[in-house]
Parts: structure tokens; sequence; C-alpha cells
């Protein structure tokens, strides 16, 4: 596992959600670790170590994201 | 029905100028790709015509303008506000066709917003604000840069301010920019791409030790919000380590915020126009602060151009094909392409 420096907090929480709207995805970078947490605005979320992999997830997963889901 | 995809996206307000740019005088401004003239009436509207006479093409931004109207430089072809031609040499009936289109204008915080695309689209309640530039509570400086360079390139750039630690060092960066990770979020419905880096322990860098006075480490918030496509605003909390977290609703009169604003609008396919403002809370009235941050805030933005400039050039040189890495630190970035690359096919559709 990398250890982050000392300079920097790395168990510091992420930051709090910004946006309000209804359909936002979120991405965290996991702390300690290169691994990103994908979260779509439908409550489906998938790790991956690619940002490109990720977005590809959060965009096509899955294809049933109907107007009914976004409630 | 479909056309190619525009270089850029269509039906978008972009900054054209700062409301301080355009007095009583004719302004010229290439703003995607159309060459536009720029001027303000006597009652204080904006007016932008396209900058080429009807006639022979003469610049109108080389011409003279008298009692709101442009008189062409060349044969004196004269046009209204509305780019209607009202007089023509010689001619006692003005052929109908003697017009230049106009171009949707707003102002609003102090920049002057064009709208590119179809006029009657052109909707004022799409307007991203940016309301520190002329409020006063704050004090913001401001330049423009030309960047010889397409806008992505930019976006790029000020999406991922992990650069900050190499290009800006001494500056803007320090170590901890790089090595802290970010929370990207990307509303698909607002058209917004936000990006979040909290360090909660850091070296002060000299941009803001010596605007603020802060000696010791910092906790230091930089959270950009990015409008698509022209509009950046990256929200800077700065405070000395061990103040308090702001909670909503109460002051947070211990931290300094800086209100950092880019407007970026392509000029050509390969140059930009790169507006730059620093807004401040802190410090109001002090010249020496004002004329630090305006010179510090060049002096990044140029680094910025310089790379971005070789970069231009690279690219251009570069394969078809070629395939670029990317990792963590570039997931705001790849959202803000994806956006961008929407926005533009939109422009690509016809409607029946």
């Amino acid at each position: 596992m990398r250890t982050a420096s000392a300079s920097v907090r790395a168990d510091l929480p992420a930051p709090h959600r910004m946006l309000r709207g209804e359909r936002v995805y979120r991405v965290v970078w996991k702390l300690h670790t290169d691994v990103l947490v994908g979260y779509c605005w439908c409550g489906e979320s998938q790790e991956a170590e690619d940002p490109i992999e990720l977005w590809t997830w959060l965009l096509d997963h899955p294809d049933t994201h109907e107007e009914g889901d976004r409630s | 029905m479909t056309q190619p995809t525009p270089p850029w996206p269509m039906n978008q307000w972009y900054v054209a100028a700062y409301s301080s740019d355009i007095e009583a005088e004719l302004f010229g401004r290439t703003i995607c790709g159309e060459p536009l003239v720029f001027y303000r009436t006597v009652e204080g509207e904006v007016v932008a015509l396209a900058d080429r006479c009807v006639h022979r093409r003469f610049p109108l931004s080389k011409s003279q303008l008298v009692d709101d109207q442009v008189i062409c430089g060349y044969h004196g072809f004269t046009y209204d506000r509305t780019g209607t031609c009202v007089a023509a040499p010689g001619q006692k009936r003005i052929p109908r066709s003697a017009r230049v289109p106009s171009w949707p204008v707003a102002e609003q915080d102090s920049l002057v917003w064009v709208w590119i695309g179809d006029p009657e689209r052109a909707d004022t309640d799409r307007l991203p604000r940016a309301p520190w530039l002329d409020h006063a509570d704050y004090t913001t400086v401001r330049g423009m840069e030309s960047l010889a360079a397409g806008y992505e390139l930019l976006v790029d750039n000020l999406l991922d301010l992990s650069h900050e630690t190499y290009l800006h060092g001494g500056h803007i960066g320090t170590p901890e920019v790089a090595e802290t990770p970010i929370t990207t979020e990307v509303d698909e419905d607002a058209h917004i791409v936000y990006v979040s880096r909290h360090m909660d322990d850091a070296a002060c860098p000299p941009f803001y030790a010596r605007s603020t006075g802060i000696e010791g480490r910092i906790t230091r918030w930089q959270d950009i919000e990015y409008h698509p496509p022209c509009l950046y605003l990256l929200h800077s909390r700065i405070a000395p380590v061990g103040t308090p977290d702001p909670v909503e609703g109460r002051p947070d009169d211990q931290a300094f915020r800086v209100e950092v604003v880019y407007a970026i609008t392509p000029e050509t396919e390969r140059s930009t126009h790169d507006f730059w403002m620093v807004a401040r809370d802190f410090a109001l009235e002090d010249t020496e602060v004002s004329r630090f941050l305006a010179e510090s805030n060049r002096t990044v933005v140029l680094q910025d151009v310089e790379a971005l400039d070789v970069l231009q050039v690279v690219v251009e040189s570069e394969k078809e094909n070629y395939q670029e890495l990317s990792i963590n630190i570039d997931t705001g970035g790849l959202a803000a392409r994806r956006m961008l690359k929407r926005q533009r096919e939109a422009g690509a559709l016809v409607e029946a």
C-alpha cells in the first residue's frame, strides 16, 4: 500500500457532496490507494484504477436509466 | 439531418470582453471564428455586429462610429445598431440585402457575453454567474492573454491543477497540490463539472502568503466549478491550519477567499482568448496586494500560455490516433472533454 507523505493527511474524508442536482455522477479517489470509486446518481457504484474505464462504466450502466430511476 | 460537427459548442454564450473594454468606440475581436465589432451606444447598450462591410468586406472595426452608427472607413456604407444599412454612397434606394448580421449580447458580472449560434435561441437565463467580479465585498484584478492553442488545451490545463506543482512552483504550486486526491462531480442536467481538492495541511505558496500575510502552514481548498464551454470558477479558501471548517449560515471570517475566474473563449480553431480574473474578499483597498496578485497571476497565466503554445505545435504534428495516458488526476478533465464533445455534437444537429 502506498503511504501518503507526512505533509498530507491522507485519512481526510473526501469533501462533502458539492453539487445538489438530481443526476450527479461522483468519483472519489480512495485514500491511500490509486483506486477511484464512481457513484452513479442511480445509487450504483464501481471501483476502477483507470478514470476512462470508470467513466465508461458510469455512463453505460445500466442501460435502463429511465425517468423513473431519478426518484 | 446533420451538418459537420463544429469545432466549438454552438448555441452558447461566450465572454467577448470585459465591460470596461467596450466604450463608445469600435472594438474588433474574433469570437469562435466570427470577426465581430463591438461598441457601446449612447444609452449604454453593447452592440455586436459582423466586422465586415457587406460591400467590399472592409473591417468595420477600422471605421468610424458616429451617433451610434458605424460608417465604413472605405466607402461610407452606414449601419445602425441592428446592422441595417441606412446610407450608401450615391444611392437613392439602399439594396435590401445591405445589412450585416448582429449578434445577441448580454452584460453581467462585469463581463460582455456574446451568443454564438442561432440568435433566436439566445437565452440570458443560461448565462453562468460570477457575481464576485463586481461585488462590493470583493476586489478584482484581471487581464487577458492570447493563447496560440485550441481552447480544449486550456480546459485540460485548468481542470487538473496538479500541474501547479510543476509548472507554477514558487508561485501557486506546492508539493501538496499534486499529492492530494481529488473528488469529481458531474451534473448532467446543469452541465457542471466540479473538482474538489482539499488540502488539510499544506505549505502556503507565495501567491497567498504575500497577499494574506499568513506565515505558517495552511488549509487550502481548491473547488473548481466549470460551466462548459466558457466559464471556469476556482473557489479558493485559504486559512491557517487549525481554523475550523466553515459552517453554512455562519461567518467564516478566519479564512481568506479568492475566486479565480477564467473565461475560455475560442478565437479560431488554434487560438484562444484567455481571460483571467482574481477576486478576493480581504485587503480590499490595498493597492499593493492588488498589484502583487495581478502581476503574480499574469506570470502564472503566461507560464500556461508558453506551455500550451508548445503543446499545440506538438499535438498538430502528431500522427493520427496518438494514444494518451490518463490517470486519476485527469478524472475531471475527462468529464469536461466529454461534456464539450456532447455540446459540439448538439451543434451539428439541424432541426428538420
